[in-house]
């Protein structure tokens, strides 16, 4: 049907067609294939220790994918100052959820970081990270091109900001990631290497301080390192999990070990990929990850604006680091945290997240992106 | 790395040359780009055409430094996280392929028992202790749609639950599974499966049974409701039970328990006693054929019944037996050669040793051989015997016996013997005729046996042998000779001393009797242990009585030749036949010719064997 779209088409949609990046909008519909069938061998096992249907996450996710997708391909579609308004837009909104979370939010799994619409609970922070990025990118490269702006200490204001109401919900896992992703863009815009010398003690020494003051983090990363089965058991079941699947799997619905795994449907999917289809279907999800991150940073390494090189290595830290804790945290490779498999694990918060995402991605990264940007 | 980015941005200025940008996004011009931009892209294009694909140069002079900057490190980024996801996958890579799927049934939570556990049989093959599978009553409250049906439902099936805990355990939605009641009837699990709950489920779980209720509670044990062992032979076997699921045969007898259970506690009644013990063993093999302790308790319920009720009291409970111990010295002192059976010692006025008096029940008058002291047992008697022999001798004969260390018996509830750290002249003493020393019945009862058998120590064990054994293997602790001679001295006591009691009507039996005064109290500990046939000793017996309170019919004694002695002469003759033991057909007769051998000072008696 796209072959049909002809290179002279001068529709927006042929527009679209010829410039985004058709290999990253295919992996992520195969990364939104893999997530609707995973949610229907994991909702199950989930729901069988609740008073809930049986496909009650599968129907949630199915009701969300259209949002995450329409999003998605609605940026896409933006131009580079649709979608700064767009991210603008999305940060304040986000703020101000964030804000709202901590007065009217709903305590989910012992941690209050949901607010409930009635018809869906969200969690803003998914919301505040694409947003993020693709703002303090903006205000980063103006601290470039116009140094009177002061961007950088906007930037830095605006990061601070989100910290803190972040730590206010003690979300220590979030505050981590967005402090990765402000830290890459400072990276990439150039910042003098010696800083990262005082940065990351710095933020390592935080870590050691929430190690040492928040409980939850105590207990787990005292479980990880030197408890017992029943510490980790979430990680022994996920490890176990693996290890049944063997090179091929179980089969699709198969699976026993999922049964044993709380949160087979989020935070443990990759463990049911891994029981029911096998390592090699595992190899394929990281594959596509990284090449979908790979594709982000060939298209930014030829933008020819500041930007859109901060803005689409911020999105795909943000992206790239969510799969790799997620993953990582899976595999025993790292204290488990709450973050999601980008399109795979269920959650509706996560896929708007994960749409928005991808959306600016898919939008930044058009060939030619930076040439209606008449900022610069 | 660096090549990389100018050949890509090379291919990518096809698209991006003015000419074509502008055909392709006509907002192009209405936002108005600097005119340079144009001119530097047509430059940077046709650099590109003649420059060097690889060269990073030409692109670097046209770029500003940030891009530059930025490009570079975009790579570096791009680095990492290509090495952070082969990490990822080389760790699947490793964890799944490589690694094997060797715990795959870790998930299947909470593990289910592999094997049933194991039976717990008597020497015979009568069971002892079994598992059996019976449903219980499970509830998930999140799927029960109405409480108020399933609880009428369940209180009109099984009501003896607590109703305000049943309706809470039901509407407990924080739960997954509530267990309501274990061992429902099958009619019970039919009943209220016709009711059609939805959210009820009879779950068929294992539960240990005891077919002969609290004849065994004490060496047998019992388990915690998910069949674990916590006491008795339950929790020593519990690796060979639960996981090998292989029987325990042990070397009691069902039939030989009840007749020492009954008779015991009929005695215990009669004299009121607080505990009761008794312990019946084989002399060669050291098995043990009955173990009783009373208070029994439900090994099917055992925390309804007190802590004291579990205690075992012929394993535990390390007290001070008395007179039993005569037995000991005077063995000790015969073969260590110390004293020869011809000598003879004053008892007629109390002993002084340092600061202590040691007194006798009755005043004796004369001189009295071993023989004699062990007839009327004599503490001031046995007391020269012992320090005759010396503190050390007596305490290293005991040790030889066994007497002063922890039993080996397959039973966790065990308790260290007590004795003098140092042998004074009083502590030996003391301990020759069993005060200052403090053990348990079973040691007493293995330490005759090893008197009995010709002088080879035994280890006391509720495992049946695996073939019957007629010569005891072991160390040999005292000599043949000696063991004869012991007893010969038994059998006087029962045939004319302080054992006239026990006189069983058709079997030989030796004996002695023990009376402790209980520490600081007037209360007593009686017992009586005999060796019997007495002529070819198969068996001891070891009864005992923990404050047992004299009566009108037996003068107010409580001693143990007015308590235990008596009890002991019913249970043999009840044993006789089951243990199949050749009576004696001359009965009165034989013990009165005994009585004239054994040379008394007591008037002969001629009253028959009755066992009162």
């Amino acid at each position: 049907m796209f072959s049909s779209v002809s290179r002279a088409d001068d529709s927006v949609l042929g527009r679209w067609w010829w410039s985004v990046d058709r290999t990253t909008l295919l992996l992520v519909c195969l990364l939104i294939v893999i997530g609707l069938f995973m949610s229907i061998t994991a909702s199950p096992a989930v729901t069988q220790h609740t008073s809930k249907g049986m496909f009650t996450f599968v129907q949630k996710h199915i009701l969300f994918l259209p949002l995450s997708i329409g999003l998605l391909l609605s940026i896409s579609v933006m131009n580079v100052r649709s979608v700064r308004l767009l991210a603008f837009f999305a940060m304040a909104v986000s703020l101000g959820l964030l804000v709202a979370v901590l007065l009217v939010g709903t305590e989910l799994n012992g941690s209050r970081r949901w607010i409930d619409f009635g018809l869906f609970t969200l969690q803003p922070t998914e919301l505040a990270k694409p947003a993020f990025a693709v703002v303090s990118a903006w205000l980063l490269s103006r601290q470039r091109s116009h140094p009177e702006t002061r961007g950088a200490l906007v930037a830095f204001g605006l990061y601070a900001g989100i910290m803190v109401l972040l730590l206010l919900q003690t979300d220590l896992s979030q505050s981590g990631l967005l402090t990765t992703i402000f830290f890459a863009q400072l990276f990439l815009l150039g910042v003098s290497l010696w800083w990262f010398v005082v940065l990351i003690p710095a933020g390592l020494g935080v870590a050691g301080l929430a190690y040492l003051t928040v409980p939850y983090v105590y207990q787990r990363v005292n479980g990880f390192f030197w408890g017992g089965a029943d510490d980790k058991y979430q990680v022994v079941q996920s490890i176990s999990a693996f290890r049944n699947g063997n090179w091929f799997g179980r089969g699709p619905g198969e699976g026993i070990q999922k049964v044993a795994l709380p949160d087979a449907h989020t935070d443990f999917i990759l463990a049911v990929v891994g029981e029911e289809f096998g390592l090699f279907a595992c190899l394929v999800v990281v594959c596509i990850m990284l090449i979908i991150i790979m594709r982000g940073v060939f298209r930014a390494s030829y933008a020819r604006s500041l930007f859109i090189l901060l803005a689409i290595g911020g999105l795909l830290t943000q992206f790239g680091t969510q799969a790799f804790i997620n993953m990582s945290s899976t595999l025993g490779m790292m204290i488990p945290t709450g973050m999601t498999l980008p399109f795979i694990s269920y959650g509706g918060s996560s896929l708007i997240g994960m749409g928005l995402t991808v959306g600016f991605l898919l939008a930044l990264s058009r060939r030619g992106a930076w040439e209606n940007d008449n900022r610069h | 790395m660096s090549s990389f980015s100018p050949r890509m941005s090379g291919r990518a200025q096809h698209f991006t040359s003015p000419a074509l940008a502008s055909r392709l996004d006509p907002g192009y011009h209405r936002s108005a780009p600097a005119p340079h931009d144009y001119m530097a892209d047509a430059q940077i294009e046709a650099q590109q055409a003649t420059a060097a694909a690889a060269s990073p140069a030409p692109t670097s002079g046209f770029l500003n430094n940030d891009l530059r900057i930025g490009r570079g490190r975009l790579m570096l980024l791009a680095l990492l996280f290509m090495l952070g996801y082969l990490a990822i996958g080389a760790r699947l890579v490793w964890l799944t392929g490589l690694d094997g799927p060797q715990v795959a049934s870790v998930g299947q939570t909470p593990a289910a028992p592999v094997h049933k556990r194991a039976d717990i049989l008597d020497r015979n093959g009568a069971v002892l202790a079994k598992t059996l599978y019976r449903p219980a009553l499970v509830a998930h409250p999140r799927k029960i749609r109405d409480v108020d049906e399933a609880f009428s439902a369940i209180m009109q099936v099984v009501p003896d639950l607590n109703p305000t805990n049943l309706l809470e355990r039901l509407s407990n939605t924080d739960r997954v599974e509530v267990q309501i009641k274990r061992n429902l009837t099958p009619s019970q699990v039919k009943q209220l499966n016709s009711k059609g709950i939805i959210g009820l489920y009879y779950p068929k779980l294992p539960s240990r049974h005891y077919p002969n209720g609290d004849l065994f509670s004490h060496p047998v044990g019992y388990t915690d409701i998910d069949t674990k062992g916590l006491a008795g032979m339950e929790y020593i076997f519990e690796g060979q039970l639960s996981d090998l699921a292989k029987t325990v045969k042990t070397s009691l007898d069902v039939g030989l328990q009840y007749i020492v259970k009954s008779e015991l506690e009929t005695q215990m009644e009669a004299f009121q006693a607080k505990r009761a013990a008794a312990v019946l063993m084989d002399v060669n093999s050291g098995e043990v054929l009955s173990m009783v302790s009373l208070p029994s308790f439900d090994p099917a319920d055992p925390t309804a019944s007190s802590r004291t009720a579990r205690r075992n009291s012929v394993t535990q409970g390390a007290i001070e037996l008395g007179s039993t111990f005569k037995l000991f010295t005077i063995a000790a002192a015969l073969d260590r050669g110390a004293i020869t059976t011809r000598d003879t010692f004053d008892v007629s006025k109390p002993l002084h040793v340092v600061d202590r008096v040691i007194n006798d029940y009755h005043r004796y008058t004369g001189r009295m051989d071993a023989k004699h002291i062990l007839q009327e047992s004599s503490n001031i008697g046995a007391a020269q015997i012992g320090l005759q022999l010396g503190g050390d001798q007596l305490r290293s004969f005991l040790d030889d016996l066994g007497m002063l260390s922890i039993s080996q018996v397959e039973v966790p509830e065990i308790d260290t013997p007590q004795f003098p750290a140092r042998m004074t002249d009083v502590s030996t003493a003391t301990v020759s005729y069993g005060h200052g020393i403090a053990v348990s019945p079973l040691h007493v009862a293995a330490g005759v046996a090893a008197l009995a058998n010709g002088g080879i120590r035994v280890e006391p064990t509720l495992l049946k042998a695996s073939e019957p054994s007629t010569r005891p293997m072991g160390p040999r602790v005292l000599s043949q000779e000696t063991s004869h001679i012991m007893l010969d001295f038994m059998r006087s006591i029962v045939a004319s001393g302080t054992g006239k009691k026990a006189r069983v009507e058709s079997v030989a039996i030796g004996g002695k009797t023990g009376t402790a005064d209980k520490y600081g109290s007037d209360e007593v500990v009686s017992s009586f242990v005999s060796v019997f046939p007495i002529d070819n000793p198969k068996y001891v017996l070891y009864v005992v009585f923990d404050e047992p309170k004299g009566r009108a019919d037996t003068f107010n004694f409580a001693t143990g030749g007015w308590v235990a002695a008596p009890v002991t002469c019913r249970i043999i003759n009840r044993l006789i036949s089951p243990l199949g033991i050749m009576p004696v057909r001359n009965t009165d007769d034989m013990w009165q010719m005994m009585q004239k051998t054994a040379d008394s000072q007591d008037p002969i008696s001629n009253e028959p064997a009755s066992c009162n």
